[in-house]
C-alpha cells in the first residue's frame, strides 16, 4: 500500500495534496531563503520606515525600515524549524513515556497518567506562557516549551496503542522466542504503535506553529530584530489602526497558509488511517 | 526420562465483577501429563476448558500458580524471566492466528532470523544459509524472504510461523490450534507439512485443537480436558474406539458424521458447563453427565488407570482395581 | 442515590488533579533553570535584599519544606503581590476578573448561537451551498491565527468602516460605570444608563466577535458531524419510514440526540477560554486577567503569572467536571 500512498491520498482527499504542496513550498522557501530575499532581513534602512508595498519593497517596509518581503521569507526558517523541531521533540518524549506507561502498567502507568492529567489541566497556551516567563525567551526554549505542552497527546496515543499491541500474538511470539524486554519494546512493540503518531504529528505541527507565533506575538517569544511571523504581526498591530495594513497582513498570511497546509495534510492522513472519521 | 513432564499445574485469574468485586477464576486445576520424545500429544476440549492456558503456561507466557514443568531435568514453572530466556529455545509455539502472530514490520527473513540471532552465534553468511534452509523446509520459496507478512497468503504466513519456531531448534513444539484460522483447503496443506517435519526432524508436538478428526489423524496420544483438568488421557485409537469417560463419549458423539443414514449411538450433552469461578465439589462433569449418580456430586474424581497407558477420571466407568 | 455516588466519586478525583496542578506550577516556578528569587523579587534588588527575600520565602530550606510552605500559602490564599500593579494578587484578580468574564461569556454565547444552528443546517442540507460555505470557513477558521483575525477585524471595522471603536479597552478614557458586578453591561443597566450601555456594547463588539470566531470552527464541525451521524441512524430512518414528517424528525427527534457531542465540545471550549482571552485582551487592551498576566510575564513579575496559571487550570478542571455532570444528567445511557 505504501508505494501507492500519494495516488491514494489524492483520490480520497485532493485537499490533502494541496496541503502537502503548501508544506513543501514553505520548506523550500526556508531552505532557499538566501536566494529568495531582496534585502538584508535584519538591516533597517534609515528614512525608509513604514512604506507601503512598491516595486522596490514588494510587501512594503516595517516601522524600523526593514524589508517585509525578505523578513517574511527569512522567518520561514525560524517558524518551520520551530514547528518541526518542537513536534519531533514532543513525539520523542511522548513515545518514550507512553510506551513506558503502557508496557509497564501498574503503578508506573498510574503515576505517568496522573502527571499527564495534571499537566493537561492547564490550557496549553497558558502553561506555555507560564513556562516561558520562568525559563526566559530564546528560540531553543520556545522549541522545548512548545514540545512540552504538546507531548501528552502523543504519550496518550502511544499508550493506548501499546495496550493493544502488547496483547497481540506477535508480541507473545517475540517473548516465547526469547527476546529480552528492551528488544521486545523497541523492535516489536513501539514500531507498531506509531501509526496514529504520523497523523497527529501533521495536525500538531500547525498547532505548534500557531503556539510559537502567539508567544512571539504577545512578546514572550523570539525577539527583534530576528524575523518571526508572530513577532512581525505584533510589530504592525499598533500601526494597523492608522491604516498601515501591510506590516501585519503579510506575515499573518504566511502563518495562516503554513498552518492551513499542515492541517489539510493532517486531515488527509487521518482519513487514510481512520476512514471511519469521515 | 520423558521429554516433558507436567505435574499438578494450577492457574487462577482475577476477574472484575460488575459490583467492583474481584473473583477468582480457576483456569487450571491440577493438570499433569508427560510427553515422550518423538511423539505427538493431542490436547482437546471445548473452548474455555484450559487447553490454551496450558499451552501458555508451558511456554511461560503465563506463570503457573503451582505445579512443575520439567523439560529434561529443568523445572521452568517458576523460573524468573532472565534465567528462563536461554531455555525458551527448547520449547517453542506456533500460534493460532497467523495474521496476528507475525510482526507486520518485519520481513520474513527478519522474522526467521531473529531467533537465530538470539540463540546462535552465526556469521551473516551462515545465518542467510540457515534462513534459506528453513524456508525450504517449510515449503516457501527463496523469493519470499524479503516479503512482509501482509504480502503473503494466510497459509504462507503460518509456514513462516512454523519456520520461525523451528529456527530455535526446539525439542518440543506446541501447536496452539494452528489450523483453526485457516480455510479447509489450506488446513490440509499445513497438517501435511507438520507431519513431514515430524518425520524428517523427529520433532515432538503438543497439538492443541478442538478439531477431533485432525487430532485423530495426527496424534499418538490424546488428553481430553474439561473445566481445567484432564478427564481422560490415552493412546489415540483407544480414546476414539473405546472412550472411558462420559465426557469423551459425548465429545466424540458431537463430531459430524458424513453419512446421514448412520444413527448416532452416543449421547448428546444437555445442561450448562459449570462455572470456573464456582468449581463443583465432586466430579467436574456432574452437571452435564448422562450417567451420573448422587455420589458423583460429592466425590472428587482423580484419574484412574483404565488400561495400558490409558487413564480416565470416572469411578463409574473405571472401577478401582484390586491392588496388584 | 446513584447520582450522589457518582458526584462524590468525581469530587474525590478532583483532589489529586488539583494537587497535581499545584505541583506543576511549583515545579515550573522553582525547579527550572534560574534562581526563583530573581523571579519573585524586584529586578533591581541588591544582594542583601535578595538574601532577605530568600530567607523570607524559605528558599534556603530543602525543596520539600518549600513545597509544604507553598501549599500552606495557597491554602491561606496568599499568592504574593503583583509588582507591576503593586496590589496583592487576589485583589487584582477580584478587580479584573469581571472584565474577562463578561468578554468570555458573551464571546462564547455568540459562538454557540451561531455555530450550532449553522452545523445543524449544514447537516440537514448536506452538500448544499450552506454546507459548503460552512465547511470551507471551518477549515480556514482552524488555521487562522486568532491575533491576525482580530487585527483584520480592527482594520476593516475600525479603520475603514468606522463601525467599531478603537481597540483601547472597555470604553473611552474616563468611562467608569458605578461598580456593582464589575461587568459593565450589567452595571450600566442597573444604573439605568442606556447611553452608557450602548457605549459598552460598542466597545465589546469586536473583541466578542473575535473570540466567537476563533472558537466557531471546531464547534460547527462537530455539530455537523454529530447531526449527520444521528440523521443516518436506524431510529431516524424508522421514524421517517413510519411517516413522521421530516421536519419533526429532523428538529425534534434528531436534534436532541445530536446535541450531546457538542456539549462536550462546549465544555472543552469553556475550559480553554482563558487561553484565548489572553490574546484577545492583549490586542484590545482589555483590562482583564489575560492582559494582566501577559504584562506581568513580560516584566518578569512571576507571582501573577503563577496565580493566573493556577486559576486557569482550576477553572478548566471544574468546567470539565460540570460538563461530565451535565452529560450524566442528560444522557440516560450513561451509568457509572
Amino acid at each position: 500500500m505504501r508505494r501507492y500512498y500519494t495516488a491514494y491520498l489524492f483520490r480520497r482527499n485532493p485537499l490533502s495534496i494541496v496541503g502537502l504542496a503548501i508544506v513543501v513550498l514553505f520548506a523550500i522557501v526556508a531552505f532557499a531563503a538566501p536566494l529568495l530575499i531582496t534585502h538584508d532581513p535584519m538591516q533597517p534602512i534609515s528614512g525608509n520606515a513604514s512604506r507601503p508595498p512598491s516595486a522596490a519593497h514588494w510587501f512594503g517596509t516595517d516601522g524600523l525600515g526593514m524589508d517585509i518581503y525578505s523578513r517574511v521569507v527569512w522567518a520561514a526558517r525560524i517558524d518551520m524549524v520551530v514547528a518541526f523541531a518542537s513536534v519531533a521533540i514532543a513525539i520523542l518524549i511522548g513515545v518514550l513515556l507512553g510506551a513506558l506507561s503502557g508496557f509497564a502498567g501498574g503503578m508506573t502507568d498510574d503515576l505517568i497518567m496522573r502527571a499527564l492529567d495534571s499537566q493537561q489541566a492547564f490550557p496549553s497556551y497558558i502553561l506555555a506562557l507560564a513556562i516561558v516567563a520562568a525559563v526566559g525567551q530564546s528560540i531553543p526554549n520556545i522549541v522545548f516549551v512548545v514540545a512540552f505542552v504538546n507531548y501528552p497527546i502523543y504519550a496518550r496515543l502511544v499508550r493506548a496503542q501499546m495496550l493493544s499491541v502488547k496483547e497481540s500474538q506477535y508480541a507473545q511470539a517475540a517473548r516465547v522466542l526469547g527476546n529480552p524486554w528492551w528488544r521486545m519494546v523497541f523492535r516489536h512493540l513501539v514500531p507498531n504503535c506509531l501509526g496514529p503518531i504520523y497523523v497527529q504529528g501533521s495536525l500538531n505541527a500547525g498547532l505548534a506553529l500557531l503556539l510559537a507565533a502567539s508567544l512571539s506575538f504577545i512578546g514572550l517569544g523570539v525577539r527583534l530584530p530576528t524575523p518571526e511571523w508572530g513577532l512581525m504581526v505584533s510589530q504592525g498591530a499598533r500601526q494597523l489602526v492608522f491604516g498601515e495594513w501591510w506590516i501585519s497582513v503579510f506575515p499573518g498570511a504566511a502563518i495562516f497558509l503554513a498552518v492551513l497546509g499542515f492541517n489539510l495534510l493532517g486531515d488527509g492522513l487521518a482519513d487514510i488511517f481512520d476512514p471511519k472519521q469521515r | 526420562m520423558s521429554l516433558l513432564r507436567v505435574e499438578g499445574l494450577r492457574k487462577t485469574f482475577k476477574v472484575k465483577e460488575g459490583g467492583g468485586r474481584d473473583r477468582t477464576l480457576f483456569a487450571l486445576n491440577g493438570v499433569s501429563f508427560t510427553v515422550e520424545a518423538g511423539e505427538t500429544l493431542g490436547l482437546v476440549g471445548e473452548s474455555g476448558c484450559g487447553k490454551s492456558t496450558t499451552a501458555r503456561c508451558l511456554v511461560r507466557l503465563l506463570r503457573p500458580d503451582a505445579g512443575h514443568i520439567w523439560i529434561g531435568d529443568q523445572d521452568i514453572a517458576a523460573l524468573p524471566e532472565p534465567a528462563l530466556r536461554p531455555l525458551r529455545r527448547r520449547l517453542q509455539m506456533v500460534f493460532q492466528d497467523p495474521s496476528d502472530s507475525l510482526n507486520p514490520r518485519l520481513t520474513v527473513a527478519d522474522a526467521i532470523g531473529e531467533p537465530l540471532a538470539l540463540h546462535f552465534q552465526l556469521g551473516p553468511g551462515e545465518r542467510l544459509a540457515r534462513i534459506r534452509e528453513l524456508l525450504a523446509l517449510v515449503g516457501l520459496k527463496d523469493e519470499h524472504r524479503d516479503r512482509y507478512p501482509h504480502q503473503l497468503s494466510i497459509g504462507q504466513q503460518q509456514r513462516v510461523g512454523v519456520a520461525r519456531a523451528l529456527a530455535c531448534e526446539p525439542e518440543l513444539l506446541i501447536l496452539d490450534e494452528p489450523t483453526s484460522a485457516l480455510d479447509v483447503s489450506v488446513r490440509g496443506m499445513v497438517i501435511r507439512l507438520l507431519e513431514e517435519l515430524r518425520a524428517s526432524l523427529g520433532i515432538t508436538y503438543v497439538f492443541i485443537s478442538h478439531d477431533l478428526s485432525v487430532v485423530r489423524h495426527i496424534c499418538h496420544r490424546v488428553a481430553v480436558m474439561y473445566l481445567g483438568a484432564i478427564v481422560e488421557i490415552g493412546p489415540t485409537d483407544r480414546i476414539f474406539s473405546s472412550p472411558s469417560h462420559p465426557y469423551t463419549e459425548a465429545l466424540l458423539a458431537a463430531v459430524p458424521v458424513p453419512d446421514p443414514r448412520q444413527r448416532r449411538t452416543r449421547p448428546i450433552l444437555a445442561g450448562e458447563v459449570s462455572s470456573l469461578v464456582d468449581l463443583p465439589k465432586g466430579c467436574f462433569f456432574f452437571a452435564r453427565c448422562p450417567v451420573r449418580i448422587d455420589a458423583c456430586a460429592t466425590t472428587p474424581q482423580p484419574l484412574r488407570e483404565a488400561g495400558a497407558g490409558h487413564e480416565a477420571a470416572c469411578f463409574l466407568r473405571v472401577p478401582e482395581r484390586a491392588a496388584v | 442515590m446513584r447520582v450522589l455516588r457518582y458526584v462524590s466519586k468525581r469530587l474525590l478525583f478532583l483532589g489529586p488533579v488539583l494537587f497535581g496542578v499545584v505541583t506543576v506550577v511549583f515545579i515550573v516556578a522553582r525547579m527550572l533553570p534560574g534562581d526563583p528569587v530573581h523571579l519573585l523579587a524586584p529586578r533591581d534588588a541588591d544582594a542583601q535584599t535578595l538574601a532577605v527575600i530568600r530567607t523570607e520565602l524559605g528558599l534556603d530550606k530543602p525543596i520539600l519544606a518549600q513545597f509544604a510552605r507553598y501549599l500552606t500559602d495557597i491554602g491561606r490564599g496568599e499568592f504574593g503581590r503583583a509588582i507591576h500593579t503593586g496590589n496583592p494578587v487576589l485583589v487584582d484578580i477580584a478587580n479584573r476578573f469581571p472584565a474577562t468574564l463578561e468578554l468570555t461569556i458573551l464571546g462564547l454565547s455568540l459562538c454557540i448561537l451561531v455555530s450550532i444552528p449553522l452545523g445543524v443546517l449544514a447537516a440537514v442540507r448536506r452538500n448544499g451551498p450552506l454546507d459548503h460555505v460552512s465547511r470551507l470557513t471551518s477549515l480556514l477558521g482552524v488555521s487562522m491565527p486568532s491575533f491576525w483575525l482580530a487585527l483584520l477585524l480592527i482594520y476593516t471595522f475600525f479603520f475603514h468602516l468606522d463601525l467599531a471603536p478603537p481597540p483601547l479597552g472597555r470604553g473611552p478614557i474616563g468611562f467608569d460605570p458605578p461598580r456593582v458586578t464589575g461587568m459593565y453591561t450589567i452595571d450600566t443597566l442597573l444604573a439605568g444608563d442606556l447611553a452608557g450601555f450602548a457605549t459598552v456594547v460598542h466597545y465589546l463588539l469586536l473583541p466578542v466577535i473575535s473570540l466567537a470566531l476563533i472558537n466557531m470552527a471546531p464547534l460547527t464541525r462537530l455539530t455537523r458531524a454529530s447531526m449527520i451521524e444521528v440523521l443516518g441512524s436506524d431510529y431516524v430512518r424508522y421514524a421517517l419510514a413510519a411517516g413522521v414528517p421530516r421536519r419533526v424528525v429532523q428538529f425534534r427527534l434528531a436534534l436532541k440526540n445530536a446535541l450531546l457531542a457538542p456539549i462536550t465540545m462546549i465544555g472543552i471550549l469553556v475550559g480553554n477560554l482563558l487561553g484565548g482571552a489572553v490574546i484577545i485582551e492583549t490586542i484590545f487592551a482589555w483590562p482583564g486577567l489575560g492582559l494582566w498576566a501577559v504584562t506581568a510575564a513580560t516584566q518578569s513579575d512571576y507571582a501573577p503569572v503563577q496565580a493566573f496559571a493556577l486559576f486557569a487550570a482550576t477553572t478548566k478542571v471544574l468546567v470539565y467536571l460540570l460538563t461530565d455532570l451535565a452529560y450524566f444528567a442528560i444522557d440516560p445511557r450513561i451509568r457509572y
